[in-house]
């Protein structure tokens, strides 16, 4: 018995001296320069849920069909910017009262299943997404019937639109495409009459795309193995990538090792500031990092006591310390103004941001119907994520200067989704990290200010306000370019001005990878730089 | 377990006195449980004086941020470094003792509390009262302590207290089972058919003359106990389950540390040798009471 506990202790002794050994040594590995055989390894930070094209919500499924399905249109990533270019689709016009979009189509486009792709899969793809009523299937709702949405013939599609809806194309970056032939006679029984189960169970473990890579291999909690799809439209060129693993790692030591050491190519983009910093020293290794079309924002709940008072609204955000979060916890993040992405085209540049003013922050509070009470805010954050664990005691430090009391609550991400559905349950302050979910800054504004937005995390400070509903509304049907632009942009100026959200920063994006990876480029939307096929090996 | 057998000189009648001479000899003759004693007195030491011990007392105990001082390696300044809010990590290590002690100290206060009074009932009453208490308690002792304590932490709200609650909650059977097992062969001793022949109560048989006599047996596993329970505390805050920020506990700090494993091993290192300490010193102290007392425990 006593043998054993010396024993022990040596062992763990001996762990922590090598443990500290090693340390040192942990950048000398990094000095290759050339890519190790087997698969390019991509490193993604969660699991993916489902690989089906009408049910992904986050940026590991949505990467995973990407690069499998084919879009109608794609950002252009070749020119850098996040606006939709032609991709399945050749071009399109618009009828003068903005409702109907007249598509015209690829003729040269099989699906991996050897079928060819015509307009019937773009109408069977709409009506899927939408009748199934899942993951983006709220860009549409309202919006498009399912009914009109039309093959003219093989190479054209028509669809009508309920209302002047001017996202619309950007918002068809989330439709991708599927076979609907293989679908079709995949399908079994289910709640959709003619078409079954719309092939949802088929879909649960296979792809029915056209995209640059079929899926070979899928252990769920693990990795994802791609490899190309020789018959691609696109076609192939010499240093592309032909194998692809996505790898499901989560614990950050383990990212950090597995980069240095090239058993991956490419990591994820949610490490820590300090990780990419390490990174940059390390020989061998790019970290690409760039102002991003980020919103890293502290939604306030509206409809919840005390914080449904304007002035205690704005003290909190006249209390909290924009410089410290940006410049030390963000790393040299760029303050956000307003709701929308400085970045995004159509930003209301005239936005006065906030600025941490103790003084203002006690005079509004003092102000407040609750003035003299003991005022007890929720906050509610990422509890693994460390800018987000920063930011909260960063939050607690600053509003108890002013007064409050804060009660921290580190949650993971399931909690958020969770307890935004309702008012009551909302805490009265969250952090959430929003990035574009279209290429159209019509997703910062009618996305999450609108009420039809309630009830998702997006939208977690319960903002109502009839003017800015109205402004919305009329900027998203406007035909006029300009009268639009000014609805949006006077939207941004009202909700700003009343205070629902702190608005901290747009973080950078970094990502790393191997110095022999080439051709990577991020225009702001999410996922949308990880097309495997718009990299290639030196 | 029924062939429990306690040869307890201690517990040969309930008048005689305990040896303090003999039982620091005994103590004394083994290296290792000294070892334990110290650490235990130490981390005591730590907790009672914290406050006077460390540089920068603020950094444990309110919403402090330093964030132009943040990750930190160890230097004169900072013993163990600074920590992703640039707070000194020894004074949060020290204050954690704090916490840590007094989550051992009250959950097994609580599952003492429970599990004695329970273990007497069912060993002297027997009966179908008895076989109630000892099954139920089997019930318990069947799903591992730390993931009842996950699911009833799961329940509650994440506050110290409800941790507390959730451990205890899976601890105390393991005193029923231990008491009862006392019990049972004290039961049949003279003194105690004396006293019965005498006509005093099953209360007074079980707490004023059979209670005494389990209380070595208590102490010893209590001191055992210790240990696990920190680390139970600690694996719940790791998991998130513990005290909220900005408390010092040690489990929560590795949790926050180690993602900035390997290059900036202090974060988590520290708060993990605080743990690692404190557990082997009450194990250890553990060990040498048992051969003090000279107590068997259960599957030893």
């Amino acid at each position: 018995m006593k043998k054993s506990w010396i024993l022990f202790l040596s062992v763990i002794m001996a762990a922590l001296l090598v443990a500290a050994c090693s340390n040192d040594g942990s950048t000398e590995t990094s000095s290759s320069t050339t890519k190790k055989d087997g698969p390019f390894v991509y490193v993604a930070q969660q699991v993916v849920g489902s690989i089906d094209p009408a049910k992904h919500t986050d940026e590991t499924e949505l990467i995973s069909i990407l690069n499998t399905y084919d879009p109608l249109v794609y950002p252009k990533i070749e020119e850098g910017v996040m606006d939709p270019g032609p991709h399945l689709a050749t071009d399109w016009t618009v009828s003068e009262d903005g409702k109907t979009y007249t598509f015209n189509l690829r003729d040269d486009v099989t699906f991996q299943s050897g079928n060819k792709f015509t307009a019937n899969d773009v109408v069977y793809s709409i009506q899927r997404i939408i009748g199934i009523q899942q993951g983006f299937s709220w860009l549409w709702k309202g919006v498009l019937n399912p009914e009109n949405v039309k093959a003219i013939s093989d190479t054209q599609v028509e669809f009508t639109l309920n209302n002047a809806y001017a996202p619309f194309v950007s918002t068809l970056t989330q439709l991708f495409i599927v076979d609907s032939e293989l679908l079709k006679e995949n399908s079994v029984d289910g709640s959709f009459g003619e078409f079954g189960d719309y092939g949802q169970a088929y879909l649960e473990n296979n792809v029915a795309g056209s995209g640059p890579y079929k899926l070979t291999e899928w252990n769920r909690g693990s990795h994802l193995n791609f490899s190309k799809n020789d018959s691609y439209w696109k076609g192939w060129k010499e240093g592309q990538l032909e194998e692809v693993q996505m790898k499901i790692v989560t614990e950050q030591a383990t990212v950090k090792t597995m980069l240095n050491s090239g058993d991956a190519d490419m990591v994820h983009q949610w490490l820590t500031v300090e990780a990419y910093e390490e990174f940059k020293k390390a020989s061998g290794i790019v970290v690409e990092e760039e102002s991003s079309v980020q919103l890293q924002h502290i939604p306030i709940n509206m409809a919840k006591a005390p914080t449904d008072d304007i002035n205690v609204r704005k003290a909190i955000l006249y209390a909290f310390d924009y410089d410290v979060a940006n410049a030390q916890i963000l790393n040299g993040a760029t303050q956000a103004i307003g709701p929308v992405p400085i970045n995004v085209t159509g930003h209301n540049s005239d936005l006065q941001p906030y600025k941490r003013d103790v003084e203002k922050a006690k005079e509004y509070l003092a102000k407040s119907k609750y003035s003299g009470d003991e005022l007890t805010v929720e906050f509610m954050y990422l509890a693994d994520t460390p800018s987000q664990r920063q930011l909260a005691q960063l939050v607690q430090n600053n509003l108890e200067e002013v007064g409050f009391k804060v009660k921290l609550n580190g949650v993971p991400w399931t909690t958020v989704t969770e307890t935004t559905t309702k008012p009551e349950t909302t805490p009265h302050m969250v952090v959430i990290s929003d990035t574009l979910k279209y290429p159209h800054l019509d997703s910062h504004t009618y996305g999450i200010y609108h009420p039809s937005a309630h009830g998702s995390y997006r939208s977690s400070s319960w903002y109502e306000d009839a003017e800015t509903t109205k402004l919305l509304e009329s900027a998203r049907s406007a035909v006029d370019p300009e009268e639009q632009l000014a609805n949006y942009i006077q939207a941004q100026a009202l909700i700003n001005e009343n205070a629902p959200s702190i608005y901290v920063a747009n973080p950078n994006h970094r990502i790393a990878y191997r110095d022999y990876v080439e051709g990577y480029t991020y225009v702001g939307i999410l996922g949308y730089d990880l097309g495997f096929y718009y990299l290639s090996i030196k | 377990m029924s062939a429990e057998t306690v040869t307890n000189e201690v517990a040969k009648g309930s008048n005689s006195r305990f040896d303090y001479k003999r039982a620091w000899y005994k103590l004394k003759k083994s290296k290792l449980s000294l070892v334990g004693l110290f650490i235990v007195v130490g981390v005591i030491f730590m907790a009672i004086f914290a406050p006077w011990i460390v540089p920068y007392p603020a950094d444990a105990t309110g919403a402090t941020i330093a964030f132009d001082k943040m990750n930190q390696p160890p230097s004169l300044e900072h013993f163990f470094g600074t920590d992703e809010i640039g707070r000194d990590i020894f004074s949060r290590v020290v204050y954690g003792a704090r916490i840590s002690l007094m989550l051992g100290i009250l959950v097994l206060a609580i599952a003492i509390g429970i599990g004695v009074p329970l273990g007497l009932i069912a060993g002297i009453w027997g009966g179908k009262i008895g076989a109630l208490i000892m099954r139920i308690t089997d019930i318990f002792l069947a799903i591992p302590s730390l993931v009842l304590a996950l699911a009833v932490a799961a329940i509650l709200e994440p506050t110290l207290i409800n941790i507390m609650i959730a451990i205890s909650f899976g601890w105390w059977p393991w005193f029923t089972r231990l008491v009862y097992g006392e019990v049972l062969s004290l039961k049949d001793e003279q003194f105690v058919l004396a006293s019965e022949g005498l006509g005093a109560s099953k209360w007074r048989i079980a707490f004023i003359e059979v209670l005494p006599n389990c209380t070595s047996t208590i102490i010893v596993k209590a001191t055992l106990d210790m240990g696990f329970v920190i680390l139970t505390g600690a694996s719940l805050g790791f998991l998130g389950l513990g005290a909220q920020p900005p408390t010092p506990e040690w489990g929560t700090m590795i949790a926050e540390g180690r993602v900035y494993l390997p290059e900036m091993w202090w974060q988590a290192t520290f708060p993990g040798f605080a743990i690692l300490v404190t557990v082997l010193g009450f194990n250890l102290l553990g060990d040498g009471l048992r051969d003090v007392f000279d107590v068997r425990l259960d599957g030893e």
